[in-house]
């Protein structure tokens, strides 16, 4: 994994996002596995049949682009595309 | 602060990415707001703002807004449920058009009759009404001067208004919109007990066999107490539900015996049970001896029109319509033998057949039967008679004051049993079931109010219609209307209401939250304060007083009802209105306002602002510097306790989901009248009909006679006009609720297809619906929730651009002084056929 | 020429009156200045079908119905919303199932089918119209609203 995905304590700004996935639902499980432990992703829905919906926040916008890229080529990822994106600047942090 | 802020943002993108997906809205994305801080609301229970059922609601508060409600769960009537109307209360107070500010018509910056409304100050307004308050009492007597109020007035409201008008001003011109309501039922009880309200409750519904609806659609117009009817009916394949009405409504879905009577022949129906109870010996002998006697009433009693109209002139008994002499048993068993099954059937037009099962039902001893009535029974001008006559049924069978056996009366308003009856804001009434036109009576108000003898007027005022009246001829000069619109609910507006408001002789106060009809048609409009923007009291239609606290500040300059009467007060003294004679009688009261005479009394500011529950605001005793609730209560509560109509001490109420009077040594009273259940029943009695002195309740011989106004071949059509489930009254609140107002937008006129045909009309057709007095249009439903038989129509009132009240008549009861709304003679044109 | 005279001081009294009647006023659900007039009735509006359902204003407020129920039979005998709603039925129909708060009694102890105290659907669903609001909207917030507002500052 290049950039973390991973705030610190006191960053200049906050890139926050969802990404919606489609996953073959046998891989379902693994996939989720993965998404919280190399991307420190949380999961907020998912469905049996395949769909997931995972946050992922970031100082860097361009972390989460390489997030994103890399999830549509995992083994199993059928299409995961950003939905959402927020920056909360630092005063507001 | 910054978890919180992130937590947010995270939540929002779960929630929008969840959404484009097609999942459900993740549990975690409500959940992950953390600060308690934030997601902490302030919950507080308070009755509903709208009908008589007097359901608890749970109301949630955030930064001085309502922002949630829900049915109380703790509460007796309601037990978590509410209905359409009542599940979105949040919102009735947030409509963009509420009034803010005073308004006066003003032409080049002075009053002008025929002016522009333009914004005024508090300070202005009382200065215009002080003006035109004294020069009428001035010039001509404080008979010139009047006030309607409602049974939506919280209890202390109500209770400062009449302490105001009849205490104060000397005028007994105070009548509450109830009157349009609830006088017949006043009426029905005063004459058969002597004792105002129901003798049973709600826990009636889970006790009984079966249900009559004598006219009520309760269906929609109390859908809490019709859940609880559902409950025993679909629980319980015994009991049985009659459902009776000119018209089928949503009540019949649920009966096992559909009956539809022509308009007025309720009357026949009633004596017709009478009579078979008799005939088949199914009269409780030991009850009627014990607990009843008898009397003829009074009969060809008019219909409360203008005296010059001839159906007045030919009534021979219009002069006392309340008088009634001494009968027996079997001088009424003969009056009623007339009303046999063939004469029922073939006036009615019932079949024979329903019309048995339903005597029936109250004739086996073996059947728990509640009877239930609201504006049919009441709006009616023999609706005393109607009321009288299903005691007598109930009396007659001995199925009284017991679970399950109960004749019920139901209200229409939150508060016309606590604000209007009890209070007894009627022209003609005192607290605790006195009346004006009693030495005794006034006597006693004038002891407990501090006043000297001879202070309350000893004549009755005028009652709503006759305020109309007199407001047209010139001899009501002003008049302050609260929490009511007369205009759009009032009967006959056109030839009656609205020429007497915009006569150049009159000057009209009308304190509303939102620019109503009446607001329109006033001269002066007060903004005021509404529900959960002051601390209230309501009496529901089982003897329930409910308490609430002030959860919010009302709007810009808005001000509850109560701030405008006490603080008007300050604007007179005793020398500007008393006479002098009055005034040497209590020397100490010279050169006092009414504000000090009636409200720093003594007794109304005794309680101070600490007592208070901690964490609520009280912007009425901020602005007097005391517990003005309170002090108002208790010195209300002063007439009731000791005279069956005892109330609890005032702080109970905030602590509970209300209590059904009388309430003593702490415990409320479920059925009155019955040994072991009501405190007031003597030892070993059994039932005592304490109302009357001699303990019994009077079985009434009362016949069978027209309405005011019938169909002819010019007027070919009956009008019946009322309510529907998602819309209160004249729909100045839940027309302001989006999804109320989506749900039903406009009025429409019901009528039977067959009828619709006949005319070359279809659904939706835009057509004239005209009277004798006045004409509207609307467009046809023949599909609807309503379903006429042909030659009846049905049209709503809550529609302000559709005022039915163009079209109604307002002949009355000539023993309660109440309209008649659901009886008048109309034709139908076609307009377009769309 | 004096029952011309008549007509016309009678014709004056009545554009008077009706001129009084119709004196100006703010405007409400009524156009101000129109209580003397007829007003034409608006055409009878369709029930509105939106694709998605609306969201509630609070967890406790009842859903609107985002379908047309017209000639839906709901009557002691038979419940035509259960037969899309009912927990049996709304798996295959799509339809939400009714929530668990309708199988409570009154006494809060569930039911194995839906307590005959919420048996009638519209008592608390309605239907809705395509129609604006009136007097100008409902300034309510919801509890977001709120929450967002206290957080912006």
């Amino acid at each position: 994994m290049s950039t973390p995905i991973i705030a610190s304590s006191q960053p200049a700004a906050l890139h926050i996002a969802s990404v919606a996935l489609f996953v073959r639902p046998e891989q379902l499980a693994r996939i989720q596995q993965r998404l919280v432990t190399d991307y420190r992703a949380e999961i907020h829905a998912s469905e049996s049949t395949g769909k997931l919906v995972a946050v992922l926040e970031s100082e860097h916008e361009r972390a989460i682009a390489n997030a994103i890229d890399q999830l549509n080529n995992t083994a199993g990822v059928i299409h995961a595309s950003l939905v959402y994106h927020e920056i909360i600047s630092g005063e507001d942090l | 602060m910054a978890t919180t802020r992130r937590e947010f943002a995270k939540a929002n993108a779960a929630a929008v990415a969840a959404l484009t997906m097609g999942l459900p809205i993740p549990a975690s994305a409500s959940n992950l707001i953390t600060n308690r801080e934030l997601t902490d609301l302030e919950w507080n229970k308070a009755p509903c703002r709208f009908c008589g059922t007097g359901c608890s609601v749970m109301v949630a508060t955030k930064d001085n807004q309502v922002v949630a409600t829900h049915g109380d769960v703790k509460a007796e009537v309601n037990r978590g449920l509410n209905c359409a109307k009542g599940y979105f209360l949040s919102k009735i107070m947030y409509g963009r058009d509420r009034l803010h500010t005073p308004m006066l018509r003003m032409s080049n910056g002075k009053y002008d009759k025929n002016g522009s409304f333009a914004p005024i100050s508090w300070e202005q307004a009382f200065d215009i009404m002080e003006e035109k308050f004294k020069s009428a009492i001035r010039e001509h007597g404080p008979e010139s001067v009047a006030m309607l109020g409602s049974g939506q007035w919280t209890v202390w409201e109500a209770y400062a208004a009449s302490k105001l008008f009849k205490g104060g001003l000397r005028s007994n011109n105070l009548d509450p919109n109830a009157r349009h309501c609830m006088a017949s039922a006043v009426g029905g009880f005063m004459r058969t007990f002597g004792i105002d309200e129901p003798m049973g409750c709600y826990d009636d519904f889970e006790n009984a066999d079966a249900f009559v609806l004598w006219g009520s659609n309760m269906a929609e117009m109390h859908p809490i107490l019709w859940s609880r009817i559902a409950d025993r009916r679909l629980s319980f394949p015994h009991v049985e539900l009659v459902a009776m009405s000119p018209y089928e409504t949503r009540s019949f879905e649920l009966a096992d015996v559909p009956i539809i009577f022509k308009p007025q022949t309720d009357l026949i129906i009633l004596n017709y049970i009478a009579n078979y109870i008799i005939q088949n010996d199914k009269v409780n002998r030991e009850f009627v001896d014990k607990h009843t006697r008898f009397a003829l009433g009074q009969d060809d009693i008019g219909y409360g029109l203008r005296p010059e109209d001839p159906r007045e002139k030919n009534a021979k008994g219009a002069a006392d319509p309340n008088a009634f002499t001494d009968s027996s048993f079997d001088e009424y068993a003969k009056f009623v033998s007339r009303y046999t099954l063939d004469y029922a059937a073939s006036e009615t037009g019932v079949p024979k057949e329903r019309l048995e099962r339903l005597a029936k039902i109250y004739a086996d001893p073996d059947t728990k039967v509640m009877s239930l009535w609201t504006m049919g029974f009441n709006q009616h001008t023999r609706g005393v008679w109607a009321n009288n006559l299903v005691y007598n049924i109930h009396l007659l069978t001995g199925k009284i004051s017991e679970p399950g056996n109960s004749p019920f009366s139901l209200t229409g308003q939150p508060s016309a049993c606590g604000s209007a009856r009890e209070v007894g804001t009627f022209s003609h009434r005192l607290p605790a079931d006195m009346i004006v036109t009693n030495p005794e009576h006034r006597a006693k108000t004038e002891k407990i109010w501090k006043l000297p003898a001879g202070t309350i007027p000893d004549k009755n005022g005028f009652h709503a219609v006759a305020q109309s009246r007199a407001l047209k001829d010139g001899k009501l000069k002003v008049c302050w209307t609260q929490v009511c619109n007369n205009i759009q609910a009032g009967p006959n507006t056109a030839q009656e209401t609205l020429p007497g408001w915009r006569s150049p002789d009159t000057f009209i106060i009308v304190s509303d939250v939102y620019p109503t009809t009446s607001a329109q048609a006033a001269d002066l409009i007060l903004p005021s304060a509404m529900w959960v923007e002051k601390e209230g009291a309501y009496g529901n239609a089982e003897r329930r007083t409910q308490f609430w606290h002030q959860l919010v500040t009302p709007p810009a300059e808005a001000k509850s009802d109560l701030w405008q009467l006490v603080e008007f007060s300050k604007r007179f003294t005793t020398d500007d209105i008393w006479p002098a004679e009055l005034l040497d009688k209590a020397p100490e009261y010279k050169g006092k306002t009414l504000y000090q005479v009636l409200f720093a009394n003594g007794q109304v500011d005794q309680f101070p602002a600490e007592q208070i529950e901690k964490g609520y605001k009280n912007n009425e005793a901020d602005a007097f510097g005391f517990y003005i609730q309170k002090g108002l209560f208790e010195e209300y509560a002063r007439f009731g306790r000791g005279k069956a109509h005892d109330l609890a001490p005032f702080d109970r109420y905030h602590q509970e989901r209300g209590l059904r009077w009388p309430v003593v040594d702490g415990q409320e009273t479920r059925w009155r009248f019955r040994e072991g259940s009501d405190p007031y029943v003597e030892k070993g009695a059994g039932v005592q009909f304490y109302g009357h002195k001699d303990n019994r309740a009077i079985i009434f011989a009362l016949p069978y006679e027209p309405p005011a106004e019938s169909p002819d071949d010019e007027y070919p059509f009956w009008l019946s006009t009322g309510r529907v489930l998602e819309h209160w009254h004249t729909g100045t609140m839940t027309q302001r609720v989006p999804e109320l107002h989506a749900a039903v937008p406009y009025a429409v006129l019901f009528m039977n297809a067959e009828d619709a045909q006949t005319l070359g009309f279809k659904r939706g057709s835009d057509v004239r619906i005209t009277s004798r007095r006045g004409s509207i249009r609307a467009r046809v439903e023949t599909r609807g929730r309503v379903k006429p038989p042909k030659g009846l129509v049905f049209v709503p009132f809550f529609d302000a651009n559709r005022l039915i009240n163009k079209v109604t008549l307002d002949a009355t009861d000539p023993i309660s002084k109440q309209t008649d709304f659901k009886k008048c003679a109309v034709k139908l044109e076609l307009v377009s056929l769309a | 020429m004096r029952i011309l005279l008549l007509l016309l001081a009678l014709s004056a009294t009545a554009a008077f009156a009706s001129e009084t009647l119709n004196d100006p006023a703010p405007d409400g659900i009524r156009k101000g200045g129109t209580l003397a007039d007829e007003t034409a009735p608006p055409p009878m509006p369709a029930v509105m079908t939106p694709a998605k359902k609306p969201a509630r204003n609070y967890p406790e407020q009842p859903p609107t119905i985002p379908h047309t129920i017209r000639n839906y039979q709901v009557d002691k005998n038979f419940n035509q919303c259960l037969v899309c709603h009912s927990r049996q039925r709304s798996p295959d129909s799509g339809a939400p199932m009714v929530s668990i708060t309708h199988y409570w009694t009154r006494e809060h102890q569930p039911l194995a089918a839906v307590s005959p105290r919420r048996y009638f659907c519209q008592q608390c669903h309605v239907p809705q119209h395509n129609v604006e609001p009136v007097g100008g909207g409902n300034l309510y917030k919801n509890i977001d609203a709120i929450m967002e507002a206290s957080l912006a500052e």
